[in-house]
């Protein structure tokens, strides 16, 4: 089998496929043309460096970058597709997992977008609407907690980011608490919440956040 | 379907009327295609409309944004009736269908027309639906004005035969990755586009992955003996 | 987690070496964030404060009392800033939220919607509450046949599209619900701000230096689950 990019050689193991994708080809030779030291370097999917499994494909000129390009759909898990045979309710576990340091905001995106079809925005319970506000706010300072703690990371200080993800515990075990999960909790659904707030709730989050 | 009367602040807007496009044709009780239907209402058959278009007034600011759009248009010679093919308001929302060929140049007016301001696109969104011949592929897009604090959508289809809509990344730079996104899922082509190809499916995919008529994939699982099929291929009751 | 925050600022704010690597690295002016689409931090460090828990009020917001903090230097540093400052206003926001908890319901009266089942910690594991099941399988013939129903086929949407947008700590988190009358979601489009920050990187990075990408893709905060979804 060959796709239009992809060409076969043989080898004395099988068949060994080179598979380029969409305009390499027509890149590798203007740089092959170029007169200048211009390199392309692959700041390849997998680089401790990328927030996940992002491709960087930069033209360099010594230090200098001409050109950067983004290579991405290596998480691509057909989310919005599979949420097109599920209930609306089973939507939420999906919609939870795309951007996976903020559950809750997607889900409420979802829920509320759900919710606002229903036509029933106005009877949500005052608790839920304000427990979606309570973690969704926590969530926020976890996800921020996460980007200064790499970022640190990525600039070579690392004990910024032991700081960062010591003080995400805290978040994380707050969302236990309440949730049963410290991450891609399902727990926005259309409607309100899964589940109430546990006895313990209020003062432990208080102290957890208080001076 | 239940039909809501938009009561925004301002005037109450006219009833509408049900004339809205046919997505689908729903048999039976619960609409299922497999399994028999014992619920002894096997015999109704219902179509499915999405909300049609609504009447004057619309109701809040609405009617304000149309008639700067309608009057805008106006001064450079485009028909209104041309390029707005229909303007529905459901739910609090106003969006307006767009005749293809307009596009660009309404968009154009809608970002740069002091009263409209719509500087911030958030993407397009492409939907397909394979029950409406003849304008099966959507694209959505949502415009929203920071300076009025807005939020309207536009919606331009295209045939399946014909999937080719005007870009609009001349118009709004950041649409360059989202057209590539919706070109990538529903083939539908932007002509003007600077570098349409593929983004999330690897470069050389066949086939548009999020349309109808293209399977979820995914292999049966096995538990306990029996073997549960994949998602799309799973009987439905509904 | 109050006094853990100053930390951040002891050990980064006023550092040099994180000044001078940030600084000036990942600029994108206001023309360009708006242009590009880009919003969140990014769009705020161009001095736009705008925030959709102000502008476009959702889930109560527009009673709660916090600042949208910006920055005017359109660079790495002032999104650093932004981000420490939000979460500060976080803080205000949570203890806001904690003063105002009344007890009530969570879930949404009508039945034919709300999800029926409450969960319980049973002596094997984690299921449904006794109390449900023994409501269900007693006393109600209408609490079973909702039970079952919702959670085996679930309720029905009329049919119609919609977009809610949130403000989410990366930027505008948009939803295109479409439904087509059923019980599942006919189709529906994440606008997700990671994906558009992320388009605004070219802009940023060519012209600069290769280790200024790693700090501008930082700055962007791109996390690639909500990327490629």
């Amino acid at each position: 089998m060959t796709t239009p990019h992809a060409t076969p050689r043989a080898t004395t193991e099988g068949t060994v496929y080179t598979v380029t994708g969409g305009d390499w080809d027509e890149v590798v030779e203007s740089a092959l043309k170029a007169d200048d030291e211009r390199i392309i370097v692959n700041m390849g999917p997998q680089h401790p460096s990328t927030h996940g499994v992002l491709r960087l494909i930069l033209e360099i000129d010594g230090e200098t970058v001409t050109e950067a390009r983004c290579g991405i759909g290596y998480l691509h898990t057909g989310i919005e597709k599979n949420l097109e045979f599920r209930n609306w309710t089973q939507g939420t576990t999906f919609v939870t997992r795309m951007d996976y340091l903020t559950p809750f905001f997607n889900e409420a995106a979802y829920c509320l977008g759900v919710e606002k079809l229903l036509g029933i925005e106005d009877q949500i319970p005052d608790r839920a609407t304000v427990l979606r506000v309570l973690l969704m706010e926590l969530n926020r300072i976890s996800s921020h907690l996460v980007c200064i703690a790499t970022g640190g990371m990525e600039l070579g200080a690392t004990t910024i980011m032991i700081y960062g993800f010591r003080d995400r515990e805290l978040v994380l075990d707050l969302f236990e608490l309440i949730t049963g999960l410290r991450m891609n909790h399902a727990f926005i659904r259309p409607g309100g919440l899964a589940q109430d707030l546990p006895r313990a709730r209020s003062t432990s989050c208080a102290s957890s956040s208080g001076p | 379907m239940s039909d809501e009367l938009n009561t925004n602040s301002g005037q109450v807007p006219a009833p509408r009327d049900e004339t809205g496009e046919v997505i689908g044709v729903r048999k039976g009780m619960f609409g299922a295609s497999s399994g028999g239907d014992t619920s002894g209402y096997g015999g109704l058959v219902r179509t499915v409309t999405l909300p049609g278009p609504t009447a004057r007034p619309y109701g809040g600011w609405f009617d304000e944004v149309a008639d700067e759009l309608e009057g805008a248009l106006e001064e450079q010679d485009l028909l209104p009736a041309e390029a707005i093919e229909k303007t529905v308001v459901d739910r609090g929302e106003l969006t307006f269908h767009i005749a293809r060929e307009h596009l660009v140049r309404v968009a154009r007016t809608l970002r740069d027309d002091p009263a409209l301001r719509f500087e911030l696109c958030t993407g397009v969104s492409g939907v397909h639906f394979p029950g409406d011949v003849g304008r099966e592929l959507h694209a959505v897009y949502h415009l929203r004005s920071l300076t009025h604090g807005r939020l309207i959508r536009l919606e331009v289809s295209a045939p399946d035969s014909d999937p080719h809509i005007p870009s609009l990344v001349a118009v709004y730079p950041t649409n360059d990755w989202h057209e590539r996104e919706t070109y990538d899922f529903f083939g539908l082509v932007f002509d003007g586009h600077p570098a349409l190809t593929r983004i999330m499916m690897p470069d050389d995919w066949q086939g548009f992955p999020q349309r109808k008529d293209y399977p979820l994939g995914g292999i049966p699982v096995e538990y306990k003996g029996a073997q549960i099929p994949a998602p799309d291929q799973r009987r439905s009751y509904s | 987690m109050k006094k853990n925050l100053p930390e951040y600022d002891k050990l980064a704010t006023g550092n040099p070496i994180f000044k001078a690597r940030m600084q000036d690295v990942g600029y994108l002016d206001l023309a360009g964030c708006v242009a590009l689409g880009a919003t969140g931090p990014v769009l705020r460090s161009a001095g736009l404060p705008h925030d959709l828990r102000k502008s476009d009020p959702y889930c109560g917001y527009e009673t709660y009392e916090f600042d949208v903090p910006t920055a005017d230097t359109c660079d790495s540093y002032g999104r650093f800033l932004i981000r420490l400052e939000e979460m500060r206003q976080s803080l205000r926001i949570i203890e806001q939220c904690l003063d105002r908890l009344e007890p009530g319901p969570v879930m949404v009266a009508d039945k034919k919607i709300a999800w029926p089942a409450q969960l319980a910690l049973g002596p094997d594991g984690l299921g449904n509450s006794l109390d449900h099941i023994r409501k269900i399988m007693g006393t109600s013939m209408e609490a079973l046949i909702h039970h079952f129903k919702l959670v085996t086929e679930g309720f029905r949407v009329p049919a119609g599209q919609t977009y809610t947008a949130i403000e989410s700590p990366k930027g505008e988190l948009g939803a295109h619900v479409v439904s087509d009358g059923g019980t599942r979601p006919y189709r529906v489009h994440f606008r997700d701000p990671s994906f558009t920050n992320l388009q605004a990187m070219a802009a940023m990075c060519e012209g600069g230096q290769v280790a200024d990408v790693i700090v501008a893709v930082a700055s962007i905060d791109p996390v690639m689950g909500g990327v490629d979804r």
